[in-house]
Protein backbone atom coordinates (compact mmCIF):
# COMPACT_ATOMS: atom_id res chain seq x y z
CA UNK A 1 0.00 0.00 0.00
CA UNK A 2 1.34 3.38 -0.91
CA UNK A 3 0.55 6.66 0.71
CA UNK A 4 -1.33 7.94 -2.33
CA UNK A 5 -3.66 4.96 -2.39
CA UNK A 6 -4.26 5.39 1.31
CA UNK A 7 -5.10 9.09 0.85
CA UNK A 8 -7.51 8.22 -1.84
CA UNK A 9 -9.17 5.59 0.28
CA UNK A 10 -9.71 7.82 3.27
CA UNK A 11 -10.48 11.17 1.73
CA UNK A 12 -13.04 9.71 -0.57
CA UNK A 13 -15.07 8.52 2.38
CA UNK A 14 -17.16 11.25 3.99
CA UNK A 15 -17.74 9.25 7.09
CA UNK A 16 -14.47 7.59 7.86
CA UNK A 17 -15.40 3.99 7.60
CA UNK A 18 -11.85 3.09 8.32
CA UNK A 19 -9.56 2.35 11.11
CA UNK A 20 -6.35 4.26 10.89
CA UNK A 21 -3.35 2.68 12.39
CA UNK A 22 -0.86 5.28 13.24
CA UNK A 23 2.18 4.04 15.00
CA UNK A 24 5.50 5.53 14.39
CA UNK A 25 8.74 4.65 16.06
CA UNK A 26 11.16 7.29 14.87
CA UNK A 27 14.07 5.45 16.41
CA UNK A 28 13.31 2.72 13.95
CA UNK A 29 11.47 4.44 11.13
CA UNK A 30 11.38 1.43 8.88
CA UNK A 31 8.73 0.15 11.26
CA UNK A 32 6.36 3.03 10.98
CA UNK A 33 2.78 1.92 11.11
CA UNK A 34 0.58 4.16 9.09
CA UNK A 35 -2.16 2.46 7.25
CA UNK A 36 -5.86 1.88 7.06
CA UNK A 37 -8.35 -0.86 7.26
CA UNK A 38 -12.06 -1.08 7.13
CA UNK A 39 -13.69 -0.57 10.42
CA UNK A 40 -15.64 -3.42 11.83
CA UNK A 41 -19.04 -2.55 13.23
CA UNK A 42 -21.56 0.20 13.00
CA UNK A 43 -19.73 3.11 14.61
CA UNK A 44 -18.44 4.34 11.34
CA UNK A 45 -17.74 7.87 12.53
CA UNK A 46 -15.06 6.70 14.93
CA UNK A 47 -11.46 6.61 13.89
CA UNK A 48 -9.10 4.59 16.01
CA UNK A 49 -5.64 5.98 16.16
CA UNK A 50 -2.82 3.99 17.58
CA UNK A 51 -0.29 6.59 18.51
CA UNK A 52 3.25 5.66 19.37
CA UNK A 53 4.83 2.39 18.45
CA UNK A 54 2.42 0.02 20.11
CA UNK A 55 1.64 -1.76 16.88
CA UNK A 56 4.59 -1.41 14.62
CA UNK A 57 3.90 -2.82 11.21
CA UNK A 58 5.83 -2.37 8.04
CA UNK A 59 3.95 0.11 5.93
CA UNK A 60 4.63 -1.13 2.43
CA UNK A 61 3.86 -4.72 3.20
CA UNK A 62 1.04 -3.96 5.57
CA UNK A 63 -2.06 -5.90 4.95
CA UNK A 64 -4.91 -6.39 7.33
CA UNK A 65 -7.90 -8.54 7.35
CA UNK A 66 -10.79 -6.07 7.86
CA UNK A 67 -12.41 -8.06 10.60
CA UNK A 68 -9.51 -9.85 12.03
CA UNK A 69 -5.99 -9.07 13.13
CA UNK A 70 -3.00 -7.33 11.68
CA UNK A 71 0.08 -9.10 10.44
CA UNK A 72 1.56 -9.08 13.92
CA UNK A 73 -1.47 -10.83 15.27
CA UNK A 74 -2.90 -7.79 17.07
CA UNK A 75 -6.65 -7.23 16.91
CA UNK A 76 -6.61 -3.71 15.65
CA UNK A 77 -9.27 -2.25 17.90
CA UNK A 78 -7.88 -3.97 20.98
CA UNK A 79 -4.36 -2.77 20.59
CA UNK A 80 -3.05 -1.04 23.68
CA UNK A 81 -2.56 2.68 23.45
CA UNK A 82 -5.56 3.09 21.18
CA UNK A 83 -7.25 6.47 21.26
CA UNK A 84 -10.67 7.34 20.02
CA UNK A 85 -11.40 10.30 17.83
CA UNK A 86 -14.67 11.31 16.40
CA UNK A 87 -15.19 12.48 12.87
CA UNK A 88 -14.60 16.13 13.76
CA UNK A 89 -11.01 15.35 14.49
CA UNK A 90 -10.61 13.48 11.30
CA UNK A 91 -9.09 16.27 9.20
CA UNK A 92 -6.77 17.20 12.01
CA UNK A 93 -5.63 13.62 12.22
CA UNK A 94 -5.20 13.50 8.50
CA UNK A 95 -2.83 16.44 8.79
CA UNK A 96 -0.95 14.79 11.61
CA UNK A 97 -0.67 11.57 9.71
CA UNK A 98 0.47 13.40 6.60
CA UNK A 99 3.00 15.29 8.71
CA UNK A 100 4.18 12.03 10.23
CA UNK A 101 4.42 10.52 6.78
CA UNK A 102 6.39 13.50 5.57
CA UNK A 103 8.68 13.22 8.57
CA UNK A 104 9.09 9.54 7.90
CA UNK A 105 9.96 10.24 4.29
CA UNK A 106 12.44 12.89 5.30
CA UNK A 107 13.84 10.52 7.88
CA UNK A 108 14.08 7.86 5.25
CA UNK A 109 15.93 10.24 2.94
CA UNK A 110 18.10 11.26 5.82
CA UNK A 111 18.76 7.65 6.73
CA UNK A 112 19.49 6.76 3.13
CA UNK A 113 21.91 9.66 2.93
CA UNK A 114 23.44 8.63 6.23
CA UNK A 115 23.68 5.06 5.01
CA UNK A 116 25.42 6.19 1.83
CA UNK A 117 27.73 8.41 3.85
CA UNK A 118 28.54 5.54 6.20
CA UNK A 119 29.21 3.25 3.23
CA UNK A 120 31.46 5.90 1.67
CA UNK A 121 33.29 6.42 4.96
CA UNK A 122 33.65 2.67 5.46
CA UNK A 123 34.94 2.22 1.94
CA UNK A 124 37.41 5.07 2.48
CA UNK A 125 38.48 3.52 5.77
CA UNK A 126 39.03 0.14 4.11
CA UNK A 127 41.00 1.75 1.27
CA UNK A 128 43.12 3.65 3.78
CA UNK A 129 43.73 0.45 5.71
CA UNK A 130 44.75 -1.36 2.52
CA UNK A 131 47.04 1.52 1.57
CA UNK A 132 48.53 1.51 5.07
CA UNK A 133 49.12 -2.26 4.88
CA UNK A 134 50.67 -1.87 1.42
CA UNK A 135 52.92 0.88 2.75
CA UNK A 136 53.97 -1.25 5.72
CA UNK A 137 54.74 -4.17 3.38
CA UNK A 138 56.73 -1.85 1.08
CA UNK A 139 58.67 -0.47 4.04
CA UNK A 140 59.44 -3.99 5.25
CA UNK A 141 60.57 -4.98 1.75
CA UNK A 142 62.77 -1.89 1.50
CA UNK A 143 64.33 -2.65 4.90
CA UNK A 144 65.05 -6.17 3.72
CA UNK A 145 66.60 -4.90 0.49
CA UNK A 146 68.83 -2.49 2.41
CA UNK A 147 69.99 -5.32 4.67
CA UNK A 148 70.95 -7.32 1.58
CA UNK A 149 72.78 -4.33 0.13
CA UNK A 150 74.53 -3.97 3.49
CA UNK A 151 75.77 -7.56 3.16
CA UNK A 152 77.16 -6.75 -0.27
CA UNK A 153 78.77 -3.34 0.36
CA UNK A 154 79.35 -3.45 4.10
CA UNK A 155 77.81 -1.53 6.99
CA UNK A 156 79.87 1.61 6.60
CA UNK A 157 79.00 2.08 2.94
CA UNK A 158 75.39 1.21 3.68
CA UNK A 159 75.25 4.19 6.05
CA UNK A 160 76.47 6.45 3.23
CA UNK A 161 73.87 4.94 0.93
CA UNK A 162 71.14 5.52 3.50
CA UNK A 163 72.14 9.17 3.73
CA UNK A 164 72.60 9.84 0.02
CA UNK A 165 70.57 7.19 -1.80
CA UNK A 166 73.50 6.82 -4.17
CA UNK A 167 76.07 4.16 -4.85
CA UNK A 168 79.16 4.37 -7.01
CA UNK A 169 79.60 1.43 -9.39
CA UNK A 170 82.52 0.60 -11.67
CA UNK A 171 81.81 -1.43 -14.75
CA UNK A 172 84.30 -2.88 -17.17
CA UNK A 173 84.34 0.29 -19.26
CA UNK A 174 82.47 2.95 -17.40
CA UNK A 175 81.71 4.44 -14.04
CA UNK A 176 78.22 4.98 -12.77
CA UNK A 177 76.24 6.52 -9.97
CA UNK A 178 73.24 4.32 -9.31
CA UNK A 179 70.55 6.26 -7.53
CA UNK A 180 67.65 5.01 -5.47
CA UNK A 181 64.41 5.78 -7.27
CA UNK A 182 66.03 7.85 -9.99
CA UNK A 183 68.03 7.68 -13.22
CA UNK A 184 71.36 5.96 -13.24
CA UNK A 185 74.15 8.33 -14.19
CA UNK A 186 77.05 7.36 -16.40
CA UNK A 187 80.11 9.47 -15.81
CA UNK A 188 81.83 10.33 -19.05
CA UNK A 189 84.83 12.55 -19.76
CA UNK A 190 83.10 15.88 -19.55
CA UNK A 191 79.53 15.05 -18.83
CA UNK A 192 77.09 12.96 -16.88
CA UNK A 193 74.58 11.00 -18.92
CA UNK A 194 71.25 10.04 -17.40
CA UNK A 195 70.24 6.47 -18.19
CA UNK A 196 66.82 5.00 -17.59
CA UNK A 197 67.03 1.30 -16.84
CA UNK A 198 65.36 -0.59 -14.06
CA UNK A 199 63.74 -3.83 -12.93
CA UNK A 200 60.44 -4.44 -14.70
CA UNK A 201 57.83 -2.52 -12.77
CA UNK A 202 55.52 -5.58 -12.70
CA UNK A 203 57.96 -7.13 -10.23
CA UNK A 204 57.21 -4.31 -7.76
CA UNK A 205 60.60 -4.73 -6.16
CA UNK A 206 61.70 -2.22 -3.54
CA UNK A 207 63.86 0.63 -4.81
CA UNK A 208 67.02 -0.67 -3.19
CA UNK A 209 66.60 -4.01 -4.96
CA UNK A 210 66.86 -2.02 -8.16
CA UNK A 211 70.12 -0.54 -6.93
CA UNK A 212 71.43 -4.04 -6.09
CA UNK A 213 70.39 -5.36 -9.48
CA UNK A 214 72.09 -2.49 -11.34
CA UNK A 215 75.25 -2.79 -9.27
CA UNK A 216 75.57 -6.51 -9.97
CA UNK A 217 74.65 -6.15 -13.64
CA UNK A 218 76.93 -3.17 -14.31
CA UNK A 219 79.82 -4.98 -12.66
CA UNK A 220 79.22 -8.20 -14.56
CA UNK A 221 77.29 -7.43 -17.71
CA UNK A 222 77.70 -3.75 -18.43
CA UNK A 223 77.01 -4.15 -22.14
CA UNK A 224 73.64 -5.72 -21.45
CA UNK A 225 72.64 -2.79 -19.21
CA UNK A 226 73.76 -0.20 -21.74
CA UNK A 227 71.87 -2.01 -24.46
CA UNK A 228 68.68 -1.83 -22.46
CA UNK A 229 69.11 1.69 -21.09
CA UNK A 230 67.54 4.75 -22.65
CA UNK A 231 69.68 7.85 -22.64
CA UNK A 232 67.48 10.51 -21.17
CA UNK A 233 69.79 13.49 -21.21
CA UNK A 234 73.11 14.76 -20.09
CA UNK A 235 74.65 17.54 -18.07
CA UNK A 236 78.14 18.88 -17.68
CA UNK A 237 80.37 17.13 -15.24
CA UNK A 238 80.51 18.99 -11.91
CA UNK A 239 83.85 19.83 -10.37
CA UNK A 240 83.09 17.51 -7.55
CA UNK A 241 80.98 14.39 -7.80
CA UNK A 242 78.16 14.07 -5.29
CA UNK A 243 78.77 11.86 -2.27
CA UNK A 244 77.83 8.25 -2.85
CA UNK A 245 78.53 4.89 -1.24
CA UNK A 246 81.52 2.88 -2.49
CA UNK A 247 83.36 5.89 -3.96
CA UNK B 1 74.15 -25.26 2.25
CA UNK B 2 73.51 -23.43 -0.98
CA UNK B 3 71.39 -20.32 -1.03
CA UNK B 4 69.42 -18.67 -3.78
CA UNK B 5 68.63 -15.01 -3.11
CA UNK B 6 65.74 -13.92 -5.27
CA UNK B 7 64.85 -10.24 -5.56
CA UNK B 8 61.09 -9.98 -5.19
CA UNK B 9 58.43 -7.46 -4.23
CA UNK B 10 58.95 -8.55 -0.63
CA UNK B 11 62.60 -7.56 -0.64
CA UNK B 12 64.35 -10.82 -1.19
CA UNK B 13 63.31 -14.40 -0.79
CA UNK B 14 65.83 -17.05 0.06
CA UNK B 15 65.78 -20.64 -1.04
CA UNK B 16 68.27 -22.98 0.57
CA UNK B 17 69.38 -26.33 -0.66
CA UNK B 18 71.52 -29.10 0.66
CA UNK B 19 74.26 -30.03 -1.87
CA UNK B 20 74.23 -33.56 -0.45
CA UNK B 21 70.55 -34.10 -0.97
CA UNK B 22 69.31 -34.94 -4.45
CA UNK B 23 65.76 -33.99 -3.57
CA UNK B 24 66.83 -30.64 -2.20
CA UNK B 25 68.96 -29.96 -5.28
CA UNK B 26 66.10 -30.93 -7.59
CA UNK B 27 63.70 -28.55 -5.85
CA UNK B 28 66.18 -25.67 -6.03
CA UNK B 29 67.06 -26.50 -9.61
CA UNK B 30 63.41 -26.46 -10.64
CA UNK B 31 62.91 -23.06 -9.05
CA UNK B 32 66.09 -21.82 -10.71
CA UNK B 33 64.90 -22.99 -14.14
CA UNK B 34 61.47 -21.52 -13.58
CA UNK B 35 62.92 -18.10 -12.76
CA UNK B 36 65.35 -18.10 -15.67
CA UNK B 37 62.40 -18.94 -17.87
CA UNK B 38 60.72 -15.79 -16.59
CA UNK B 39 63.67 -13.64 -17.60
CA UNK B 40 65.61 -13.61 -14.34
CA UNK B 41 69.38 -13.50 -14.50
CA UNK B 42 71.45 -15.56 -12.12
CA UNK B 43 74.79 -14.55 -10.67
CA UNK B 44 77.17 -16.38 -8.46
CA UNK B 45 77.81 -13.85 -5.72
CA UNK B 46 79.30 -13.38 -2.34
CA UNK B 47 77.55 -11.30 0.26
CA UNK B 48 80.83 -10.85 2.06
CA UNK B 49 81.53 -7.72 0.10
CA UNK B 50 83.86 -7.00 -2.77
CA UNK B 51 83.10 -7.33 -6.42
CA UNK B 52 82.39 -10.88 -7.26
CA UNK B 53 80.05 -12.47 -9.60
CA UNK B 54 79.61 -14.30 -12.77
CA UNK B 55 76.73 -15.23 -14.98
CA UNK B 56 75.23 -18.59 -14.31
CA UNK B 57 73.11 -20.32 -16.89
CA UNK B 58 73.02 -23.81 -15.40
CA UNK B 59 72.17 -24.51 -11.83
CA UNK B 60 75.41 -25.04 -9.88
CA UNK B 61 74.57 -27.43 -7.02
CA UNK B 62 77.76 -26.64 -5.19
CA UNK B 63 77.61 -22.86 -5.41
CA UNK B 64 77.36 -21.15 -2.07
CA UNK B 65 75.25 -18.19 -3.09
CA UNK B 66 73.29 -17.23 -6.14
CA UNK B 67 71.56 -13.92 -6.71
CA UNK B 68 68.59 -13.93 -9.03
CA UNK B 69 67.74 -10.60 -10.58
CA UNK B 70 64.35 -9.94 -12.18
CA UNK B 71 64.21 -8.90 -15.83
CA UNK B 72 65.35 -5.36 -16.51
CA UNK B 73 63.93 -2.86 -18.97
CA UNK B 74 64.87 0.52 -20.34
CA UNK B 75 62.63 3.35 -19.24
Amino acid sequence: MSYSSWTSATTSTAIPDVVIYYGCDMANPSYIACSTAHYYGGESNIVYIHAGNTTPVYFDSFSIDPWDTDILGNSYWWSPGGMSFNAQHYNEMQMKIKAAWGLWCRNEDHLNNMQKKIEREWSRYLNNEKARERQLAQNAAEDKAQKLLGLIIGKKELEVYKKTGRIFVKGENGTYIVRKGSFTQKIEDSKIVDLCVHIKSECKCPKTDNVIALKVLLENDEKHVLKLANRIGSSSLPKELPLAACM
Amino acid sequence: MGEMIILTHEGDTNIMWDPDSDKSITNAKNKFKDLLGKGYKAFRVSTKGKKQGSFVLDFPPHAAELLLIPPMVGG
